[in-house]
Protein backbone atom coordinates (compact mmCIF):
# COMPACT_ATOMS: atom_id res chain seq x y z
CA UNK A 1 0.00 0.00 0.00
CA UNK A 2 1.67 2.99 -1.50
CA UNK A 3 -0.54 5.66 -1.94
CA UNK A 4 1.29 8.87 -2.05
CA UNK A 5 0.76 11.72 0.08
CA UNK A 6 1.18 14.49 -2.48
CA UNK A 7 -1.54 12.64 -4.35
CA UNK A 8 -3.78 12.62 -1.19
CA UNK A 9 -2.76 16.46 -0.46
CA UNK A 10 -4.32 17.71 -3.55
CA UNK A 11 -7.22 15.94 -3.52
CA UNK A 12 -7.62 17.08 -0.53
CA UNK A 13 -7.13 20.60 -1.96
CA UNK A 14 -9.16 20.21 -4.36
CA UNK A 15 -11.87 18.41 -2.52
CA UNK A 16 -11.93 21.98 -0.46
CA UNK A 17 -12.32 24.07 -3.27
CA UNK A 18 -15.73 22.17 -3.89
CA UNK A 19 -14.38 19.81 -6.31
CA UNK A 20 -16.42 16.36 -5.71
CA UNK A 21 -14.88 14.08 -8.20
CA UNK A 22 -11.91 14.37 -5.45
CA UNK A 23 -13.49 12.42 -3.37
CA UNK A 24 -13.87 9.46 -6.01
CA UNK A 25 -10.16 9.61 -6.59
CA UNK A 26 -9.53 9.75 -2.69
CA UNK A 27 -12.39 6.22 -2.63
CA UNK A 28 -10.44 4.03 -5.65
CA UNK A 29 -7.40 4.66 -3.51
CA UNK A 30 -8.35 4.33 0.21
CA UNK A 31 -11.27 2.18 0.22
CA UNK A 32 -9.18 -1.31 -0.07
CA UNK A 33 -6.83 -0.67 2.59
CA UNK A 34 -9.76 0.36 4.80
CA UNK A 35 -11.94 -2.35 4.33
CA UNK A 36 -9.09 -4.63 4.95
CA UNK A 37 -8.81 -3.30 8.00
CA UNK A 38 -12.55 -3.30 9.37
CA UNK A 39 -12.94 -6.40 8.17
CA UNK A 40 -10.04 -7.97 9.81
CA UNK A 41 -11.10 -5.41 12.79
CA UNK A 42 -14.89 -6.89 12.69
CA UNK A 43 -14.50 -10.36 11.03
CA UNK A 44 -17.79 -8.92 8.59
CA UNK A 45 -18.18 -7.75 5.24
CA UNK A 46 -21.09 -6.05 5.74
CA UNK A 47 -19.77 -4.07 8.67
CA UNK A 48 -16.73 -3.50 7.44
CA UNK A 49 -17.87 -1.85 3.95
CA UNK A 50 -20.52 0.05 5.78
CA UNK A 51 -18.28 2.00 8.09
CA UNK A 52 -15.83 2.47 5.33
CA UNK A 53 -18.66 3.87 3.85
CA UNK A 54 -19.60 6.22 6.41
CA UNK A 55 -15.55 7.24 6.60
CA UNK A 56 -16.20 8.86 3.31
CA UNK A 57 -18.96 10.29 4.07
CA UNK A 58 -17.35 11.98 7.24
CA UNK A 59 -14.42 13.01 5.35
CA UNK A 60 -16.95 14.67 2.87
CA UNK A 61 -18.96 16.67 5.52
CA UNK A 62 -15.96 17.67 7.20
CA UNK A 63 -13.09 18.65 4.64
CA UNK A 64 -13.07 22.11 5.06
CA UNK A 65 -12.27 21.55 9.26
CA UNK A 66 -9.06 19.62 7.88
CA UNK A 67 -6.19 21.97 7.73
CA UNK A 68 -4.01 21.36 4.29
CA UNK A 69 -1.46 19.81 5.39
CA UNK A 70 -3.35 17.35 7.18
CA UNK A 71 -2.20 13.39 6.75
CA UNK A 72 -5.07 11.79 4.93
CA UNK A 73 -4.75 8.72 5.68
CA UNK A 74 -3.86 8.72 9.43
CA UNK A 75 -7.09 11.14 9.34
CA UNK A 76 -8.85 8.37 7.61
CA UNK A 77 -7.65 5.34 9.64
CA UNK A 78 -8.28 7.55 12.79
CA UNK A 79 -11.85 7.62 12.09
CA UNK A 80 -12.25 4.29 10.87
CA UNK A 81 -10.85 2.41 14.30
CA UNK A 82 -12.92 4.76 16.05
CA UNK A 83 -16.00 3.61 14.53
CA UNK A 84 -14.68 0.20 14.44
CA UNK A 85 -14.10 0.45 18.27
CA UNK A 86 -17.74 1.96 18.80
CA UNK A 87 -19.27 -0.74 16.54
CA UNK A 88 -17.57 -3.56 18.28
CA UNK A 89 -18.54 -2.52 21.56
CA UNK A 90 -22.18 -1.86 20.09
CA UNK A 91 -21.92 -5.90 18.90
CA UNK A 92 -20.55 -7.27 22.46
CA UNK A 93 -23.95 -5.57 24.26
CA UNK A 94 -26.42 -6.19 21.26
CA UNK A 95 -24.78 -9.52 19.49
CA UNK A 96 -26.67 -10.53 16.87
CA UNK A 97 -26.05 -13.39 13.82
CA UNK A 98 -23.73 -12.62 11.55
CA UNK A 99 -23.17 -14.84 7.96
CA UNK A 100 -19.86 -14.20 8.45
CA UNK A 101 -19.51 -14.46 11.99
CA UNK A 102 -20.11 -17.94 11.24
CA UNK A 103 -16.49 -18.80 10.39
CA UNK A 104 -16.02 -17.61 13.87
CA UNK A 105 -17.91 -20.74 15.46
CA UNK A 106 -17.99 -23.41 12.64
CA UNK A 107 -14.66 -24.31 11.08
CA UNK A 108 -15.87 -26.57 9.04
CA UNK A 109 -18.57 -24.28 6.90
CA UNK A 110 -17.88 -22.89 3.34
CA UNK A 111 -17.30 -19.45 4.31
CA UNK A 112 -14.83 -20.78 6.10
CA UNK A 113 -13.09 -23.09 3.02
CA UNK A 114 -12.75 -19.92 1.48
CA UNK A 115 -10.57 -18.34 3.80
CA UNK A 116 -7.97 -21.21 2.96
CA UNK A 117 -5.17 -19.97 1.32
CA UNK A 118 -5.43 -21.49 -2.48
CA UNK A 119 -1.63 -22.56 -2.17
CA UNK A 120 -3.02 -25.03 0.72
CA UNK A 121 -1.17 -28.71 0.05
CA UNK A 122 -3.38 -31.00 1.17
CA UNK A 123 -7.06 -31.09 2.29
CA UNK A 124 -5.55 -31.67 6.01
CA UNK A 125 -3.29 -29.00 6.19
CA UNK A 126 -5.86 -26.27 4.54
CA UNK A 127 -8.65 -27.69 7.85
CA UNK A 128 -5.84 -27.33 10.47
CA UNK A 129 -4.82 -23.83 8.97
CA UNK A 130 -8.35 -22.78 8.59
CA UNK A 131 -8.54 -23.63 12.26
CA UNK A 132 -5.93 -21.54 13.28
CA UNK A 133 -7.91 -18.59 11.16
CA UNK A 134 -10.88 -19.38 13.35
CA UNK A 135 -8.44 -19.35 16.24
CA UNK A 136 -6.82 -16.07 15.57
CA UNK A 137 -9.95 -14.12 14.35
CA UNK A 138 -11.05 -14.94 17.69
CA UNK A 139 -7.92 -14.06 19.35
CA UNK A 140 -7.76 -10.86 17.78
CA UNK A 141 -11.52 -10.33 18.71
CA UNK A 142 -10.34 -10.29 22.18
CA UNK A 143 -7.38 -8.01 22.02
CA UNK A 144 -8.24 -4.51 23.45
CA UNK A 145 -8.85 -1.83 20.91
CA UNK A 146 -5.37 -0.08 21.48
CA UNK A 147 -3.53 -3.42 21.19
CA UNK A 148 -5.98 -4.70 18.11
CA UNK A 149 -5.15 -1.55 16.08
CA UNK A 150 -1.65 -1.12 16.74
CA UNK A 151 -1.38 -5.28 15.34
CA UNK A 152 -3.50 -4.81 12.27
CA UNK A 153 -1.98 -1.12 11.61
CA UNK A 154 1.42 -2.98 12.02
CA UNK A 155 1.26 -5.97 10.58
CA UNK A 156 -1.28 -5.64 7.38
CA UNK A 157 -0.85 -1.85 6.73
CA UNK A 158 2.65 -1.90 7.37
CA UNK A 159 3.07 1.35 9.28
CA UNK A 160 5.84 2.57 10.46
CA UNK A 161 5.84 3.06 14.53
CA UNK A 162 5.85 7.13 14.35
CA UNK A 163 2.45 6.48 11.75
CA UNK A 164 0.69 4.06 14.15
CA UNK A 165 1.09 6.77 17.12
CA UNK A 166 -0.40 9.41 14.93
CA UNK A 167 -3.19 7.38 14.59
CA UNK A 168 -3.55 5.71 17.89
CA UNK A 169 -2.32 9.30 19.61
CA UNK A 170 0.38 7.44 21.27
CA UNK A 171 4.40 7.76 21.37
CA UNK A 172 6.35 5.69 19.28
CA UNK A 173 8.00 3.95 22.31
CA UNK A 174 4.10 2.86 23.33
CA UNK A 175 3.51 1.51 20.17
CA UNK A 176 6.51 -1.26 20.59
CA UNK A 177 5.07 -1.88 23.62
CA UNK A 178 1.48 -2.27 22.67
CA UNK A 179 2.50 -4.06 19.85
CA UNK A 180 4.66 -6.72 22.06
CA UNK A 181 1.87 -7.24 24.22
CA UNK A 182 -0.69 -7.50 21.62
CA UNK A 183 1.73 -10.86 19.99
CA UNK A 184 2.14 -11.79 23.54
CA UNK A 185 -1.27 -12.15 23.97
CA UNK A 186 -1.90 -14.00 20.29
CA UNK A 187 1.29 -16.00 21.41
CA UNK A 188 -0.76 -17.63 24.32
CA UNK A 189 -4.34 -17.75 22.60
CA UNK A 190 -2.85 -19.71 19.76
CA UNK A 191 -0.01 -21.56 21.62
CA UNK A 192 -1.32 -25.06 20.28
CA UNK A 193 -1.75 -23.45 16.38
CA UNK A 194 1.21 -21.91 16.54
CA UNK A 195 3.39 -25.46 17.60
CA UNK A 196 1.67 -27.11 14.96
CA UNK A 197 2.54 -24.45 12.40
CA UNK A 198 6.14 -24.59 13.51
CA UNK A 199 5.86 -28.96 12.61
CA UNK A 200 4.44 -27.96 9.27
CA UNK B 1 1.79 6.09 4.11
CA UNK B 2 5.51 4.53 4.04
CA UNK B 3 5.68 0.57 4.37
CA UNK B 4 8.24 0.26 6.81
CA UNK B 5 9.09 -3.35 5.80
CA UNK B 6 8.29 -6.08 2.85
CA UNK B 7 4.96 -7.89 3.15
CA UNK B 8 6.69 -11.00 4.30
CA UNK B 9 9.35 -9.95 6.85
CA UNK B 10 12.74 -11.83 6.43
CA UNK B 11 12.46 -13.44 9.96
CA UNK B 12 9.37 -14.45 10.40
CA UNK B 13 8.13 -16.55 13.28
CA UNK B 14 5.62 -19.13 13.45
CA UNK B 15 2.60 -16.26 14.63
CA UNK B 16 4.06 -14.21 12.06
CA UNK B 17 3.66 -16.82 9.42
CA UNK B 18 -0.23 -17.05 10.58
CA UNK B 19 -0.79 -13.16 10.39
CA UNK B 20 0.42 -13.28 7.10
CA UNK B 21 -1.80 -16.23 5.77
CA UNK B 22 -4.73 -14.25 7.72
CA UNK B 23 -4.15 -11.85 5.30
CA UNK B 24 -4.51 -13.56 2.20
CA UNK B 25 -7.92 -14.63 3.49
CA UNK B 26 -9.05 -11.18 3.26
CA UNK B 27 -12.31 -10.58 0.63
CA UNK B 28 -11.75 -8.43 -1.65
CA UNK B 29 -13.06 -5.00 -1.37
CA UNK B 30 -16.39 -4.09 -2.41
CA UNK B 31 -16.77 -0.45 -3.98
CA UNK B 32 -18.51 1.79 -1.63
CA UNK B 33 -18.46 4.68 -3.71
CA UNK B 34 -22.23 4.23 -4.46
CA UNK B 35 -23.19 3.91 -1.23
CA UNK B 36 -21.25 7.22 0.02
CA UNK B 37 -22.59 9.38 -2.54
CA UNK B 38 -26.15 8.04 -1.71
CA UNK B 39 -25.51 8.90 1.91
CA UNK B 40 -24.34 12.18 1.21
CA UNK B 41 -27.31 12.81 -1.10
CA UNK B 42 -30.18 11.72 2.08
CA UNK B 43 -27.71 14.05 4.65
CA UNK B 44 -28.05 17.26 2.55
CA UNK B 45 -31.87 16.66 1.52
CA UNK B 46 -33.36 17.21 5.09
CA UNK B 47 -31.04 19.75 6.14
CA UNK B 48 -33.47 22.51 5.23
CA UNK B 49 -35.72 22.00 7.72
CA UNK B 50 -32.86 21.61 11.01
CA UNK B 51 -30.92 24.39 9.27
CA UNK B 52 -34.40 27.03 9.53
CA UNK B 53 -34.81 25.49 13.31
CA UNK B 54 -31.41 25.40 13.94
CA UNK B 55 -31.18 29.58 13.16
CA UNK B 56 -34.05 29.92 14.97
CA UNK B 57 -32.90 28.47 18.10
CA UNK B 58 -29.72 30.38 18.05
CA UNK B 59 -31.77 34.06 17.47
CA UNK B 60 -33.42 33.24 20.61
CA UNK B 61 -30.52 31.98 22.28
CA UNK B 62 -29.27 35.11 22.33
CA UNK B 63 -30.83 37.24 25.32
CA UNK B 64 -31.13 40.42 23.33
CA UNK B 65 -33.05 38.99 20.78
CA UNK B 66 -35.19 37.08 23.57
CA UNK B 67 -36.27 40.13 24.98
CA UNK B 68 -36.91 41.96 21.96
CA UNK B 69 -39.32 39.86 20.59
CA UNK B 70 -41.32 39.23 24.05
CA UNK B 71 -41.23 42.96 24.51
CA UNK B 72 -42.53 42.96 20.92
CA UNK B 73 -44.77 40.50 21.24
CA UNK B 74 -46.16 42.63 24.62
CA UNK B 75 -46.44 45.90 22.79
CA UNK B 76 -48.20 44.18 19.93
CA UNK B 77 -51.01 42.87 22.46
CA UNK B 78 -51.64 45.99 23.95
CA UNK B 79 -51.78 47.23 20.96
CA UNK B 80 -54.43 44.93 19.39
CA UNK B 81 -56.12 45.48 22.99
CA UNK B 82 -56.28 49.34 22.70
CA UNK B 83 -57.37 48.90 18.59
CA UNK B 84 -60.13 46.72 20.00
CA UNK B 85 -60.93 49.10 22.67
CA UNK B 86 -61.19 52.00 20.39
CA UNK B 87 -63.53 50.57 17.77
CA UNK B 88 -65.88 49.10 20.31
CA UNK B 89 -66.22 52.49 22.16
CA UNK B 90 -66.14 54.31 17.84
CA UNK B 91 -69.02 51.52 17.43
CA UNK B 92 -70.69 52.55 20.70
CA UNK B 93 -70.82 56.22 20.06
CA UNK B 94 -72.10 55.77 16.38
CA UNK B 95 -75.23 53.83 17.94
CA UNK B 96 -75.40 56.24 20.73
CA UNK B 97 -75.30 59.10 18.21
CA UNK B 98 -77.66 57.45 16.03
CA UNK B 99 -79.95 56.74 19.24
CA UNK B 100 -79.44 60.74 20.09
CA UNK B 101 -80.47 61.87 16.51
CA UNK B 102 -84.08 59.41 16.44
CA UNK B 103 -85.12 61.83 19.57
CA UNK B 104 -83.75 64.92 18.28
CA UNK B 105 -85.58 64.35 14.94
CA UNK B 106 -88.96 63.24 14.32
CA UNK B 107 -88.32 62.27 10.48
CA UNK B 108 -85.67 60.33 11.38
CA UNK B 109 -87.43 57.22 12.41
CA UNK B 110 -91.14 57.73 10.51
CA UNK B 111 -92.59 54.65 11.69
CA UNK B 112 -91.69 54.86 15.21
CA UNK B 113 -94.33 55.38 17.70
CA UNK B 114 -92.93 57.29 20.18
CA UNK B 115 -93.05 56.64 24.12
CA UNK B 116 -92.54 59.45 26.67
CA UNK B 117 -90.80 57.25 29.16
CA UNK B 118 -88.71 55.36 26.36
CA UNK B 119 -87.87 58.86 25.10
CA UNK B 120 -86.56 60.18 29.05
CA UNK B 121 -85.03 57.09 29.40
CA UNK B 122 -82.91 57.39 26.26
CA UNK B 123 -82.20 61.00 26.57
CA UNK B 124 -81.38 60.64 30.35
CA UNK B 125 -78.69 57.85 29.35
CA UNK B 126 -77.87 59.96 25.94
CA UNK B 127 -77.01 62.90 27.96
CA UNK B 128 -74.87 61.16 30.19
CA UNK B 129 -73.13 59.84 26.88
CA UNK B 130 -73.12 63.80 25.67
CA UNK B 131 -71.34 64.74 28.74
CA UNK B 132 -69.05 61.95 28.95
CA UNK B 133 -68.39 62.14 25.60
CA UNK B 134 -68.40 66.37 25.05
CA UNK B 135 -66.69 67.03 28.13
CA UNK B 136 -69.66 69.17 29.27
CA UNK B 137 -69.71 70.75 32.74
CA UNK B 138 -73.05 70.78 35.29
CA UNK B 139 -73.56 73.69 34.06
CA UNK B 140 -73.59 73.19 30.23
CA UNK B 141 -75.83 69.82 31.01
CA UNK B 142 -78.22 71.70 32.68
CA UNK B 143 -78.61 74.04 30.35
CA UNK B 144 -78.54 71.27 27.24
CA UNK B 145 -80.55 69.39 29.58
CA UNK B 146 -83.55 72.32 29.63
CA UNK B 147 -83.44 72.79 25.82
CA UNK B 148 -84.00 69.08 25.46
CA UNK B 149 -86.87 69.18 27.75
CA UNK B 150 -88.13 72.16 26.42
CA UNK B 151 -88.58 70.92 22.80
CA UNK B 152 -89.49 67.81 24.07
CA UNK B 153 -93.22 68.33 24.12
CA UNK B 154 -92.91 69.91 20.83
CA UNK B 155 -90.69 66.82 19.04
CA UNK B 156 -93.23 64.51 20.56
CA UNK B 157 -96.48 66.23 19.14
CA UNK B 158 -94.21 66.50 15.76
CA UNK B 159 -93.12 62.41 15.51
CA UNK B 160 -96.65 61.97 16.41
CA UNK B 161 -98.07 63.56 13.16
CA UNK B 162 -95.22 62.05 10.99
CA UNK B 163 -96.71 58.49 12.32
CA UNK B 164 -99.70 59.41 11.29
CA UNK B 165 -98.78 60.99 7.71
CA UNK B 166 -97.55 57.78 7.38
CA UNK B 167 -100.83 55.74 8.34
CA UNK B 168 -102.91 57.93 6.09
CA UNK B 169 -100.03 57.13 3.46
CA UNK B 170 -100.91 53.44 4.25
CA UNK B 171 -104.84 53.77 3.73
CA UNK B 172 -104.16 55.83 0.88
CA UNK B 173 -101.82 52.49 -0.95
CA UNK B 174 -104.39 50.49 0.18
CA UNK B 175 -107.03 52.18 -1.78
CA UNK B 176 -105.16 52.40 -5.14
CA UNK B 177 -103.99 48.76 -4.77
CA UNK B 178 -107.80 47.61 -3.71
CA UNK B 179 -109.77 49.98 -6.02
CA UNK B 180 -106.82 50.39 -8.39
CA UNK B 181 -108.22 54.32 -8.27
CA UNK B 182 -107.11 57.30 -5.82
CA UNK B 183 -108.53 60.60 -5.06
CA UNK B 184 -106.22 62.85 -6.40
CA UNK B 185 -107.56 66.10 -4.46
CA UNK B 186 -107.09 64.34 -0.73
CA UNK B 187 -103.59 62.97 -1.97
CA UNK B 188 -103.00 66.48 -2.92
CA UNK B 189 -104.24 67.93 0.17
CA UNK B 190 -102.11 65.17 1.84
CA UNK B 191 -98.66 65.85 0.36
CA UNK B 192 -98.89 69.62 0.89
CA UNK B 193 -99.56 68.64 4.98
CA UNK B 194 -96.92 66.32 4.79
CA UNK B 195 -94.33 68.69 2.91
CA UNK B 196 -95.36 71.62 5.80
CA UNK B 197 -94.70 68.90 8.39
CA UNK B 198 -91.08 68.04 7.19
CA UNK B 199 -90.48 71.53 7.10
CA UNK B 200 -91.77 72.28 10.90
CA UNK B 201 -89.71 68.60 11.80
CA UNK B 202 -86.24 70.53 10.37
CA UNK B 203 -87.01 73.14 12.09
CA UNK B 204 -87.47 71.99 15.15
CA UNK B 205 -84.64 69.61 14.60
CA UNK B 206 -82.73 72.53 13.79
CA UNK B 207 -83.31 74.49 16.76
CA UNK B 208 -82.64 72.35 19.20
CA UNK B 209 -79.12 71.26 17.55
CA UNK B 210 -78.20 75.06 17.51
CA UNK B 211 -79.31 76.38 20.36
CA UNK B 212 -77.67 73.12 21.99
CA UNK B 213 -75.15 73.97 19.87
CA UNK B 214 -74.81 77.38 21.67
CA UNK B 215 -74.14 76.16 24.95
CA UNK B 216 -70.61 74.57 24.06
CA UNK B 217 -67.13 76.22 23.43
CA UNK B 218 -66.38 75.92 19.60
CA UNK B 219 -63.73 72.58 20.22
CA UNK B 220 -67.22 70.81 21.79
CA UNK B 221 -69.77 72.20 19.15
CA UNK B 222 -67.56 70.89 16.54
CA UNK B 223 -67.22 67.35 18.45
CA UNK B 224 -70.83 67.48 18.75
CA UNK B 225 -71.64 67.88 14.77
CA UNK B 226 -69.27 65.75 14.15
CA UNK B 227 -70.62 63.11 16.25
CA UNK B 228 -74.42 63.62 14.50
CA UNK B 229 -72.91 63.98 10.70
CA UNK B 230 -72.05 60.03 10.29
CA UNK B 231 -75.44 59.15 11.80
CA UNK B 232 -77.12 61.32 9.53
CA UNK B 233 -75.32 60.91 6.24
CA UNK B 234 -75.53 56.69 7.24
CA UNK B 235 -79.40 57.52 7.09
CA UNK B 236 -81.28 57.97 3.43
CA UNK B 237 -84.27 58.99 5.76
CA UNK B 238 -82.11 61.76 7.22
CA UNK B 239 -83.64 64.85 6.94
CA UNK B 240 -80.59 67.37 8.72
Amino acid sequence: MTPSPDNDKADLHSLQRGDDTALSRLMARWQKPLFAFAWRYLHNTTDAKDLVAEVFVRLYQQNQRLATDTRLSAWLFTILSNLCHNHHRWRRRHPAVSLDAESRDAPTTTSLAASIPQDAPTPDHALEKSEAFVALAAGMDRLPHDLKTVLLLHHYDHLSYREIGQITSCSERGVETRLYRARQSLRVELASFIKETKQT
Amino acid sequence: MTPHRDNIPPAQDSLDRLLHHWEEATPAAESVEAEVWRRIAAAEAPSEAPGLLGRIRALFARPSFSIAFAAACLLLGLFLVELRNSRQQALRSAQLAQSYLRIVDPLYEPDASPNNSQIGENLDTLLAWMKSDLQLDENQLARIRSVHEQLKPRLLDLAGQVAQMQHTLAEFEKERSSENQVNFLEFASYAEKRRRLDRECNESTRRLISEASDVMSPEQRQHYLNLLHPAIKATSGGSL
